[in-house]
């Protein structure tokens, strides 16, 4: 990924040398990383909303009005994917590393692989970092 | 063009809650398969799916299923007699807003409403949201 915006669930604060959240409807704050050039240019944070029951498009409509490009997730619903999918926001997948910093570099090296549809939370879907919407 | 699109073999179970919407001005079809559910939600206009436990082509729950990947913008109830922990096993993902009772009524619809109003507020941009530079 040479330009873009990178979303990534984190805990607390949130930031590059922050973790990832395994529950991405749960997560404190989203980590913004702006790439240019394949470069990072700047990190910024936003607070997620509080998450409700079916609230799914909460997160997918938070993310696309801040001009998301790309989502690193451990785990996603299949609806909030379909959701992500549908406003034109890449879901990328990595349920090992805890840490941002490896995962996006990952991502803007070409690394890291899109989520399959068999990989979401629920419904005989394949393994996840816990989380779910 | 109906609101809400109830997916049963059985209308008569939804008496209740269809009188119950509809007195507070929403319109309800009825779809009494799952492919003519599909076939209806494809046309658009609708905002909300109720989906029976059982249909006769196939479960509530792959109704839903279907729903979701086909226009995940729409919002699924789901009718079922599972207990609130298996029911939330079940339908894990599929960001389904409520579980009904075989035969809903006015106590559900208005639990429906308020959890609805619930997520519009929080799906409105709040003024003050700004990004933090790290």
């Amino acid at each position: 990924m040479k330009n873009g915006r990178i979303a990534i669930p984190s805990n607390g604060r949130g930031g590059l040398d922050g973790t990832r959240s395994g529950h991405f409807g749960h997560c404190d704050v989203f980590t913004f990383v702006d790439v240019e050039d394949g470069d990072i240019k700047q990190v910024t944070t936003l607070e997620n909303q509080e998450h409700v029951q079916g609230g799914c498009m909460v997160p997918v409509n938070l993310l696309s009005e801040n001009n998301v490009d790309a989502l690193i997730v451990g785990g996603i619903g299949m609806r909030p994917l379909m959701g992500f999918r549908q406003v034109g926001i890449q879901v990328y997948y990595d349920v090992e590393r805890a840490e941002i910093k490896p995962v996006v570099q990952d991502l803007i090296a070409g690394k890291l692989p899109e989520i399959r549809n068999d990989q979401v939370c629920g419904g005989g879907g394949g393994q996840q970092m816990h989380a779910q919407m | 063009m109906a609101d809400i699109l109830l997916a049963t073999r059985d209308k008569a179970l939804f008496s209740r809650m269809i009188d119950s919407f509809e007195s507070n001005g929403y319109t309800v079809n009825t779809a009494e398969s799952g492919n003519s559910a599909l076939s209806e939600i494809e046309q658009g206009g609708y905002r909300l799916l109720i989906a029976d436990e059982e249909l006769s082509d196939m479960s509530g729950k792959t109704l839903v299923e279907k729903t979701v990947a086909q226009n995940p913008m729409m919002d699924c109830v789901a009718v079922s007699t599972l207990s609130e922990e298996e029911f939330h096993e079940a339908f894990e993902g599929m960001g389904v807003l409520m579980q009904f009772p075989p035969e809903p009524g006015k106590t559900d619809v208005q639990k429906l409403m308020a959890h609805l109003d619930k997520i519009a507020s929080l799906s409105i941009p709040q003024s003050g949201r700004k990004e933090a530079a790290e």
